[in-house]
């Protein structure tokens, strides 16, 4: 089960390709209506990370960073098929197909 | 651009912050927002001065906030997330928590914040206008102040005189002449001694002839003779009760005038007084004020009677091209004339003037007060109610464009 910023997160990740960081994630939700703060990117970025759903690799340090590196995530497999699953529960329920368990 | 970068003293707050290495990646992505935030309002803004410290300000206030946002979440918002991160009921809390940070943003931006700016703005623009009436007031009581110092003035001037022809009354009934010498003697000689202003009295007969003199400063004389049918103080009370001369000085620094009063009824005759004004110099003397305001009277023809300066006085300046002199004897009495300052040897500079016409003579009082004297509590009041006008436009100017701006509203994500 995924947050709704989890869930905005991950598909701004996926969207950006293996080029996401935490500005670019931030920006790309931006555009798409949805601003959010770095402190809450940052805490829905750790919390992902501590389940395993998206990884992270530090790249080359930059001047215009104070020659610090920008780390870039990338989702993981597990990452990948819970978004899937949790888009497809938001399908469901747009088109109106989808039914909960003991219903 | 290098110098757009954020200060040291900013990232090693930052850094204390959020308690990590100066190499944490956080720190590059705020490092990067700066840069990107100083860009945008660079070039928003231009590249003046003026502009450049702004466009820093505005950064280093967003590194700030964005600084506290992270170090918030990172050590208050974070671990409690951490401890709950089991269960469904957890995550929906969670959830729950952030929309309730996002709303409670949302509401401070949204009401909270332009409230408070235009509750600002109507009291700073109220200070304002209190601010300007008050300096009005001020100027209104340093006026009425200043005019209540020339009537007062003008007014022991007029109680000296008429203290000095009631005293010559008592020598002016219509026997004093037929009495004997001595008697009048005495009588000269007991007003000599209520009256110290008075340094001589002579009583002159109906035909213009001295018939007395007794004077402080000099031998008595009785029976002179003197022909003095030809002096003003003669033949003005002929035509008029009371006389009173033009300034004149004693040893070139007393102020005196001469003063006659006619004797009632039959013999006639009158009686002349020396008078000396230096009371009246102590009346205009003791009137200097702090802020560099003085007080003088001016005759009806313009010329200086009374100063603080004895030199300029003793000079007999005619001061009828004084704007102020010339709109005093125009009138009876003058509020706040412009004028100028007027000394041989000083730079003449701008004055408001006031003054007040001595009852029962054609002398005025006039009381000069230095411009600037007024204009200082004014730039003061003006300076301080346009700067509190232009805050309380501007924090309204803020309050609105706050509510005004829209918010995205979240858009749901698509799959």
């Amino acid at each position: 089960m995924l947050t709704a910023n989890e869930q905005l997160v991950m598909l701004a990740i996926a969207r950006a390709g293996r080029r996401a960081y935490a500005l670019s994630i931030q920006d790309e939700m931006k555009a798409h209506g949805h601003a959010l703060t770095l402190g809450v990117l940052y805490t829905v970025l750790a919390r992902l990370e501590r389940r395993q759903l998206i990884r992270h690799r530090d790249g080359e340090a930059t001047p215009e960073r104070g020659d610090r590196p920008k780390r870039f995530y990338n989702l993981t497999g597990t990452g990948a098929r819970e978004l899937r699953g949790a888009l497809r529960i938001l399908d469901g329920l747009r088109s109106g197909s989808y039914a909960p368990q003991g219903a | 651009m290098v110098d757009a970068r954020p200060s040291r003293r900013i990232e090693a707050f930052a850094a204390a912050c959020l308690g990590t290495q100066a190499d944490d990646c956080r720190l590059g992505d705020l490092s990067e927002q700066y840069i990107r935030t100083r860009r945008q309002w660079q070039e928003r803004l231009g590249t003046a001065p003026a502009a450049t410290i702004a466009a820093r300000a505005v950064s280093d206030v967003r590194y700030v906030a964005s600084t506290i946002n992270v170090m918030l979440f990172a050590r208050a918002v974070d671990p409690g997330a951490r401890l709950a991160e089991t269960g469904v009921a957890c995550l929906v809390a969670l959830d729950l928590r952030e929309r309730a940070v996002a709303m409670l943003q949302f509401t401070v931006r949204r009401f909270a914040l332009p409230a408070l700016l235009l509750v600002c703005s109507a009291l700073l623009v109220n200070g304002a206008v209190g601010v300007w009436n008050s300096w009005r007031q001020t100027e209104a009581l340093m006026a009425s102040a200043q005019r209540g110092k020339a009537e007062a003035a003008a007014q022991r001037i007029a109680s000296f005189f008429g203290e000095l022809e009631h005293q010559l009354g008592w020598v002016a009934y219509p026997q004093f002449a037929t009495r004997p010498v001595e008697q009048r003697r005495f009588d000269y000689v007991r007003l000599l001694r209520q009256v110290p202003a008075i340094t001589l009295l002579a009583q002159i007969d109906n035909e213009g002839r001295e018939q007395l003199a007794v004077s402080r400063l000099a031998v008595d004389v009785v029976g002179s003779g003197a022909d003095r049918s030809g002096e003003p103080a003669f033949t003005a009370t002929k035509a008029r009760h009371l006389y009173i001369g033009p300034l004149y000085f004693r040893k070139a620094s007393e102020p005196y005038l001469t003063m006659a009063l006619s004797h009632r009824g039959w013999p006639g005759g009158v009686t002349i007084a020396e008078v000396n004004l230096k009371p009246v110099w102590d009346t205009i003397n003791g009137m200097a004020t702090n802020d560099g305001g003085h007080a003088y009277v001016v005759d009806g023809k313009g010329r200086l009677v009374a100063h603080r300066d004895i030199k300029l006085v003793l000079g007999q300046p005619d001061l009828t091209g004084q704007p102020q002199v010339a709109a005093a004897l125009a009138g009876p009495s003058v509020d706040l004339v412009e004028g100028r300052s007027f000394h041989p040897q000083g730079r003449a500079t701008p004055v408001l003037s006031t003054s007040a016409a001595v009852p029962g003579l054609d002398w005025k009082v006039i009381v000069d007060m230095p411009a600037a004297a007024y204009q200082a509590p004014s730039r003061n009041a003006m300076i301080r109610a346009v700067a509190l006008a232009g805050l309380g436009l501007a924090a309204a100017t803020l309050a609105i464009m706050l509510a005004l701006r829209p918010l995205n509203p979240a858009r749901p994500a698509q799959a």
